[in-house]
């Protein structure tokens, strides 16, 4: 049964007035058309946001675990230089000073009758047929060049 | 739900609904987003509901009926705005009622009655539909509005005819 059957004419009288009435403007329509848009592309960009979001919790998550897969890192390697300062050895009060490198690697050579200094020095003065009256050193003979007076000159024994 | 389906439910139902949500709202402006709001919704459902129009006065009451309880802690603001409130319709004078006078009847019902009487007048919703809208059985529905209109018959001062039903 349809309850609105049981309306007399009078009710139906005023329902008719009334619906006649016309219910004032509401929203716009081009708002809410807009608004939808707006909500759309707004939809659209979530979307977006949130795949970005998966996929970075994805990529470190996965370099955790490589790197936790991979063990402890390696202690570094590397060297250490200590400097220990030590102590100078006390001057012998009987050690003579050190001779100026310049004077006795002169003297050395000079002294050397087979040196190229005198082969020079004899050339220059009576000419190339002096050198036939130069001797060559003798095997046994020690090297025109004597060996660096390193410790000496660093104040050590020389023996 | 296309942009063009929407606008064809909007010209047919936005100025009812809108109506209906002003028996909620006092401020015009909250009842216009909140039909705005109830067709936002609309277009963002994957499937489109059986009864669209009820659908959209179920949302729109649910819509109303939130912001109005977070509205009561304005209340000063929202007894301000109802001063200052804006025809409920338009001014028509074919109609042979002013528009005012309704407006102000319509107003002095109950909330409930009011809800009945614009879901079946300009809703245009069967009595069935506003049972399950309201949540009242329909005989409770179709005496409250018979009742309604009584009222607003005797507050328009409109006569009674001598016709029979």
């Amino acid at each position: 049964m349809n309850p609105t059957g049981n309306l007399n004419n009078n009710e139906r009288d005023i329902e008719r007035l009334l619906a006649a009435l016309s219910p004032a403007a509401g929203p716009s329509r081009e708002d809410v058309l807009f608004e939808a848009g707006v909500r759309a592309g707004r939809r659209r960009v979530h979307a977006w946001q949130g795949l970005s979001g998966v996929l970075t919790v994805a990529l470190v998550t996965a370099l955790v675990v490589s790197a936790s897969m991979r063990g402890p890192a390696p202690a570094p390697q590397g060297s250490v230089v200590q400097f220990v300062p030590v102590a100078a050895p006390a001057k012998a009060p009987d050690a003579s000073p050190v001779e100026p490198v310049s004077t006795f690697v002169g003297a050395t050579l000079e002294s050397n009758p087979s040196s190229y200094l005198n082969a020079r020095n004899v050339v220059l003065k009576d000419g190339l047929d002096a050198l036939s009256r130069l001797q060559p050193p003798p095997p046994s003979a020690k090297p025109a060049r004597a060996a660096f007076p390193t410790r000496k000159m660093l104040g050590g024994d020389e023996s | 739900m296309t942009p063009l389906e929407l606008a064809a439910l909007f010209d047919a139902h936005a100025r009812a609904l809108t109506l209906y949500a002003r028996g909620f709202l006092a401020d015009p402006q909250q009842a216009a987003d909140v039909v705005q709001e109830a067709f936002l919704r609309l277009m963002s459902q994957a499937k489109a509901p059986k009864s669209v129009r009820a659908w959209l006065y179920v949302c729109v009451r649910n819509e109303a009926l939130t912001l109005r309880r977070s509205l009561r802690r304005r209340q000063a603001r929202h007894e301000a705005v109802a001063t200052m409130t804006p025809e409920w319709f338009e001014r028509d004078f074919a109609s042979g009622l002013d528009a005012r006078a309704a407006r102000e009847a319509l107003q002095e019902l109950t909330p409930e009655d009011r809800e009945v009487v614009v879901l079946r007048i300009w809703g245009d919703l069967t009595l069935r539909e506003i049972s399950e809208i309201t949540r009242r059985p329909v005989s409770s529905v179709f005496h409250v509005y018979r009742q309604a209109l009584a009222e607003i018959r005797q507050r328009m001062g409109i006569h009674e005819s001598n016709r029979q039903p």
